[in-house]
């Protein structure tokens, strides 16, 4: 008998069905990854197996849990959770109670499903996620992404389950953090002979950890079995696009002419300072980086949350002041004081959030429009051509130019964010993980459109990114970051390859292996 | 966590000198001499002055201002001209009435309003949830001294359980001066608890739909145990806010409820003092108003620290 038995499950939201027809079995023991991209269903498909559904949501088909129908009472079901469905989540920031110390909020979970709830038994839980005791006592706030996600993992194991559910659990973290959750919820798997039911979007990830695959499109299974048969013998048509899909193809390499640097930087330092009077602590963010850029290169930055990416790319287009050094920008300072307009105007930023970074209560054509203030000489006639040029660019219509952002998909959200990139035409873009909150289906389109722009308006990249896959692809050099300082550059595959860094190696050692 | 308590109470001591200093050119700049008002329009120049210089009203704006501060520092706030005693005295007589009835209002608010805002909040878009927002509704939509009148004609008229107005002193007979806050407690408080229920229950609404109340239902427990554990102490946090704002209308706001009621209280001796144009009395008032409303954000903030951790780091951006 299946742990797991959902036959026919149907949920719709009003008269719009999210779920159509899903019918899976997950044996005691089996480790079963579920694959699809935004929208496919597949978390709603994991909340109703944990009654978690949000309100509002219908519910059709049969549900049963180690051969028993799933209990309707509110109670008995939330007793059900605990003691025999572990969940992890995707966003540790939110994940937990921000008021309350990690070490309370896994006793509550030990004590509501073992009713004693020792001091040992949450040490040996802590213990288990690779955790030091001490860190029961802190707030959620004062641990790292990684640290709050094993302490999700340690609440999920406090009732001992026998299924555990995770969903998306290392897509918020970066490539070190994720390799070593995912190792963290194989060994726990194997340690105690629990089920796992995985949720995510990466088939790497899913090949790492999983021995069964079920892929789900717009609400039904397209296609299951063994993770080798999907994978390497995929049948549905879907499942072998998303698989071309998640393969980069690799950009041709710039043709660089020597000499000819776009961007200079030199003994650039960011430094903070914690605390107050004489017990002031320096925070080195930036510690003394220097290189430059040629015209038509994409160069990456690769390191670990925390490592001073975001703090360097502020204050390579000026929205941060260095406590010293310099960055010179075709020949001219770039520093938020001093900078002239049009030096401004010769750089640009994609974030990686397409959905946050638009004002919705501005049309497109005004946020697209927006950077153009920089250009005083030029007339409305001619920004409204630019505006247009730039929108059709990206290969949108200009006839999208009087909506508002949220009538757009992610995708065509990213497509705005690079034409607003593009219109002042800059010569350095700087791109903070253009890709990695779209589908992998967009993934590609959106790789490919920035290859041809950048060959069209011979632009400079700055790619930063904790994809090393993306960075092998598309990258012409990469720079290793590391509390600060870059620590070892070179072209994507040696480096890799050959790394000589120990924060290199750590960051080619988490790469998962490429399936099939 | 020294840290951001110092830079509180710094901030708090530069609110009371900037009002101190706003309060002081305001009522100097205005029209009309309190010498010339004391003595009468038929007074001559010369005694005016004389007054004038006795009430040290010809020396510099700047050495005024000085003196008055640290007069004020020192707990003297000056002569009242119209009743002929100290500030400090008047003020402390009024606020023994003020400050009680305040923090009447203030507890039955919270008692009323926070269960009714959590309660509707459990029950998103049920009938409890229906009933107590329209109820809520009617609350804000109410003027406070029209209660005031309503709860006179039935508890006081109508019953006769209580005084339809009127103060003893607390040391005459502390009952019979609390009776006296009750209605006008009342009064002042229902439409504030109306305000703290809405707020409230968009508060826990919003976090109803926090990761953190998946994670907790997961944990074992049902909806509203989750709510109820980690909810409703994040869910303050917004409230928290409101409480603070609430605490200043409410005392300031007094000055209507009192004159319903004939309660000597702060409110009506500032009323009295500005028909008057006693203007020691008037500015001494205000700035004690000041003061109170400043310490209750301070302690505003000060309860935020207490509730999240996260503002307890020592080195606070």
């Amino acid at each position: 008998m299946s742990l797991v038995d959902i036959k026919d499950l149907r949920i719709s939201f009003g008269q719009v069905p999210a779920v159509d027809g899903v019918s899976l079995a997950i044996d005691h023991g089996d480790r079963f990854g579920l694959i699809g991209e935004s929208g496919s269903g597949k978390s709603l498909t994991a909340l109703a197996l944990a009654g978690l559904l949000p309100e509002g949501a219908r519910v059709d088909g049969q549900i049963l849990f180690d051969g028993q129908p799933l209990p309707a009472n509110e109670a008995a079901l939330a007793r059900l959770r605990g003691r025999r469905i572990g969940m992890v989540f995707q966003e540790p920031m939110t994940a937990l109670n921000p008021l309350m110390r990690v070490g309370d909020q896994i006793e509550e979970s030990v004590a509501l499903t073992r009713g004693d709830a020792s001091a040992g038994a949450i040490v040996q839980l802590l213990q288990e996620v690779g955790l030091d005791p001490s860190h029961g006592r802190r707030y959620p706030h004062q641990l790292s992404g990684g640290q709050r996600q094993r302490v999700m993992i340690a609440i999920a194991l406090a009732g001992e389950p026998d299924l555990m559910i995770a969903d998306e659990p290392t897509s918020a973290l970066d490539v070190i953090t994720q390799r070593t959750v995912i190792d963290l919820i194989d060994t726990v798997c194997a340690r105690r002979g629990m089920t796992l039911l995985f949720i995510s979007h990466d088939i790497k990830v899913v090949a790492a950890l999983c021995d069964h695959i079920a892929v789900m499109q717009q609400g039904t299974i397209v296609e299951k079995g063994t993770t080798e048969a999907v994978l390497n013998s995929p049948r549905d048509g879907y499942t072998r696009a998303l698989l071309a899909a998640s393969k980069i193809p690799r950009r041709r390499a710039a043709v660089i002419t020597a000499g000819a640097s776009v961007l200079d930087v030199e003994n650039l330092s960011r430094v903070y300072r914690h605390g107050m009077w004489g017990r002031s602590v320096k925070l080195r963010a930036v510690d003394d980086v220097s290189f430059s850029l040629s015209k038509g290169e994409c160069v990456a930055l690769v390191g670990p949350s925390g490592c001073g990416k975001t703090t360097l790319a502020r204050m390579l287009v000026g929205l941060d002041a260095p406590s010293s050094g310099t960055v010179t920008l075709d020949g001219e300072p770039v520093s938020p004081a001093k900078m002239r307009p049009i030096t401004r105007a010769k750089m640009s930023l994609v974030f990686q959030d397409p959905f946050s970074s638009f004002d919705p209560r501005m049309t497109v054509e005004r946020s697209v429009a927006e950077p153009l203030h920089l250009l005083r000489a030029l007339s409305a006639t001619e920004k409204a051509a630019r505006v247009r040029e730039a929108v059709e660019a990206v290969g949108l219509d200009v006839a999208v130019l009087e909506r508002y952002p949220h009538e757009f998909s992610g995708g065509q959200r990213q497509r705005l964010a690079i034409a607003r990139a593009l219109v002042t035409r800059p010569s350095l873009v700087v791109l903070d993980e253009p890709v990695s909150a779209l589908d992998v289906s967009i993934r590609g389109e959106v790789l490919a459109l920035l290859a041809g722009l950048q060959e069209e308006y011979h632009l400079t990249y700055l790619l930063i990114s904790h994809d090393l896959d993306l960075v092998a692809a598309v990258a012409d050099r990469a720079m290793v970051m590391e509390a600060g300082r870059i620590v070892e550059s070179g072209r994507p595959d040696d480096l890799f390859a050959r790394p000589r860094h120990p924060m290199t190696r750590a960051l080619a050692d988490a790469r998962l292996p490429n399936p099939a | 966590m020294t840290l951001y308590i110092a830079r509180r109470f710094l901030g708090f001591l530069a609110t009371l000198l900037i009002a101190a200093a706003i309060i002081f050119v305001l009522l100097d700049l205005l029209p009309g001499d309190p010498a010339r008002f004391i003595l009468g329009i038929n007074a001559s120049d010369a005694s005016v002055a004389a007054l004038r210089t006795q009430m040290g009203l010809d020396a510099p704006a700047l050495s005024r201002f000085l003196s008055w501060v640290w007069g004020v520092a020192r707990g003297d706030f000056g002569l009242s001209s119209t009743q002929r005693a100290p500030v400090s005295e008047l003020i402390w007589e009024r606020m023994a009435v003020t400050l009680p009835l305040t923090l009447f209002a203030m507890v039955v608010s919270m008692l009323v309003g926070l269960p009714m805002g959590i309660i509707a909040a459990m029950r998103r878009g049920k009938a409890a949830d229906t009933t107590l927002m329209v109820m809520a509704q009617t609350g804000v939509a109410v003027p406070n001294f029209w209660f005031g009148m309503l709860l006179t004609l039935i508890f006081a008229v109508g019953l006769r359980w209580l005084p339809t107005g009127g103060f003893t002193p607390w040391d005459e007979d502390a009952g019979a001066a609390l009776r006296a806050m009750v209605l006008p407690g009342m009064a002042l408080a229902l439409p504030q608890a109306a305000i703290l229920a809405r707020v409230m229950r968009t508060a826990l609404v919003d976090v109803a739909e926090q990761d953190f109340i998946r994670t907790a239902r997961a944990k074992g427990l049902t909806r509203d145990q989750a709510l109820w554990r980690h909810g409703v102490r994040n869910a303050l946090l917004p409230v928290l806010t409101i409480l603070g704002l609430q605490f200043a209308f409410l005392i300031a706001g007094t000055i209507i409820v009192e004159n319903v009621f004939y309660l000597p209280g702060l409110g009506r001796l500032i009323f009295t003092a500005i028909s008057e144009r006693d203007l020691v009395l008037v500015r001494g008032a205000t700035l004690v108003l000041v003061v109170v409303v400043s310490a209750t954000m301070l302690l505003v903030d000060l309860g935020y620290a207490l509730v999240d951790p996260r503002l307890r780091r020592e080195s606070g951006r």
